[in-house]
């Protein structure tokens, strides 16, 4: 006896989503999510139909999951892997950029790759070996180098918009350690939409409603292969600290990563963290890296440069 | 402390990252309370049992095999 039944046709439920006191079966399921997707697109005012989305693919299940809505959907996409040569894992980046391909062809869509260690010479792991802002933890060079080539490859293939698949566990551990620090300058630019500026595209998170576990399932549901496997860098990270204790949060009270999230939003919205901060809110002064062109806060080279060339600061 | 023998009527194995678990009991029971008995939360993992999800009150029957699916990812970018 299966008694939970789908709220749109009372057919046998497959996904539960408690915050929403909502069940569905498979077809209304992915049905909802490509829905919700729409509807935040509009809400957020990501993007229009007449604007080219550059789609940061990962082969994570987030990211193929917002590639295939918004083919769905009739954007005109590009999807972006950066290839971290991450060896571990059996192949972890090999692997991933294999999965991501083989999504690309199933459906005749676009799949450009920076390769890393082919273009700079060297992978994540290696930069972060031999600089000092990695030895700690691969991920703040991986950070750099990601942000660099998101960029850079945005503005080679005329694309205004950055997309990338977060989604609202990712948001709400990020907004938790910001708020544990409180950090108001990066509460103020947590935001499903950071605007474009010279040299940037416009940055959005269609997924940041949804919780992580529809994201898997919307992919689990649509044939979708996505690399289950964890970057062999992630484990012990502050986020999936941070996501167990939400986690733990949500099962006693159900909705609560939600609410956590979305009046985080309302607050801002309406101006909470807005007077207090205007001294750090301010950007500063906009200067271009005369190597690569993108811009910088500091002058001379910027961070990626510095770290590609090895004059990167020892911290 | 005297253990009785239980008669198992029901056995499911459970499989999380590439593992098996076995699971007994006397009669079926819930996907809640399979979760329950390896420790995981349903919010962190998805359930499959021949290709379908299930919700967390659908009952699993003996010789079931369904496999948990992790959900939750996560690096610093
Ligand atoms: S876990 Fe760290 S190293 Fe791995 S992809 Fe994410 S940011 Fe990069
Ligand atoms: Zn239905
Ligand atoms: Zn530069």
């Amino acid at each position: 006896m299966n008694v939970m039944r789908c709220k749109k046709c009372g057919g046998k439920a497959a996904v539960q989503m408690k915050q929403h006191n909502l069940a569905l079966c498979r077809e209304h399921f992915s049905e909802w999510f490509v829905e919700q997707t729409e509807r935040t697109i509009h809400k957020y005012r990501m993007f229009k139909r007449d604007e080219r989305v550059l789609v940061a693919v990962s082969g994570g299940k987030d990211s193929l999951a917002l590639w295939d809505v918004l083919a769905k959907l009739g954007y005109e996409t590009v999807g972006l892997y950066i290839h971290l040569g991450i060896e571990e894992a059996e192949g972890y980046s090999d692997h991933s950029l294999a999965l991501a391909q083989a999504f690309a062809a199933a459906r005749g869509l676009r799949l450009e790759v920076t390769h890393v260690p082919e273009r700079y010479g060297e992978s994540i792991p290696q930069m972060a070996a031999r600089t000092a802002r990695g030895r700690h933890r691969a991920c703040s060079v991986c950070g750099v180098v990601k942000r660099h080539s998101m960029n850079e490859a945005a503005m080679r293939l005329g694309c205004g918009v950055l997309a990338t698949g977060h989604n609202l566990d990712d948001e709400a551990a990020v907004l938790f350690n910001n708020t544990l620090s409180w950090s108001v300058d990066m509460l103020l630019r947590q935001n499903p939409v950071l605007p474009e500026s010279p040299g940037f595209p416009r940055k959005v998170k269609p997924l940041c409603r949804f919780y992580e576990r529809e994201s898997a399932a919307y992919a689990i549901l649509n044939g979708i292969e996505y690399v289950y496997e964890e970057c062999p860098h992630a484990v012990g990270s502050t986020s999936l600290v941070n996501k167990a204790l939400l986690n733990q949060l949500e099962q006693q009270s159900p909705g609560s990563k939600l609410r956590f999230y979305s009046t985080f939003l309302k607050a801002k919205a309406q101006g909470a963290f807005a007077s207090g901060a205007e001294g750090n809110a301010e950007p500063p002064p906009l200067q271009f890296c005369p190597s690569c062109g993108q811009p910088t806060t500091t002058a001379g080279l910027c961070l990626f440069c510095r770290l590609v060339d090895g004059s990167a600061p020892q911290e | 402390m005297v253990q009785y023998p239980q008669e198992v009527l029901v056995a499911i194995i459970l499989i999380l990252r590439k593992q098996e678990h076995r699971i007994e009991d006397k009669k079926k029971i819930t996907v809640a309370a399979a979760l329950a008995r390896l420790g995981v939360s349903s919010e962190t993992h998805l359930v499959l049992r021949d290709g379908e999800l299930l919700t967390d009150d659908a009952l699993l029957r003996d010789g079931d095999t369904a496999q948990l699916i992790a959900v939750i990812s996560g690096g610093r970018a």
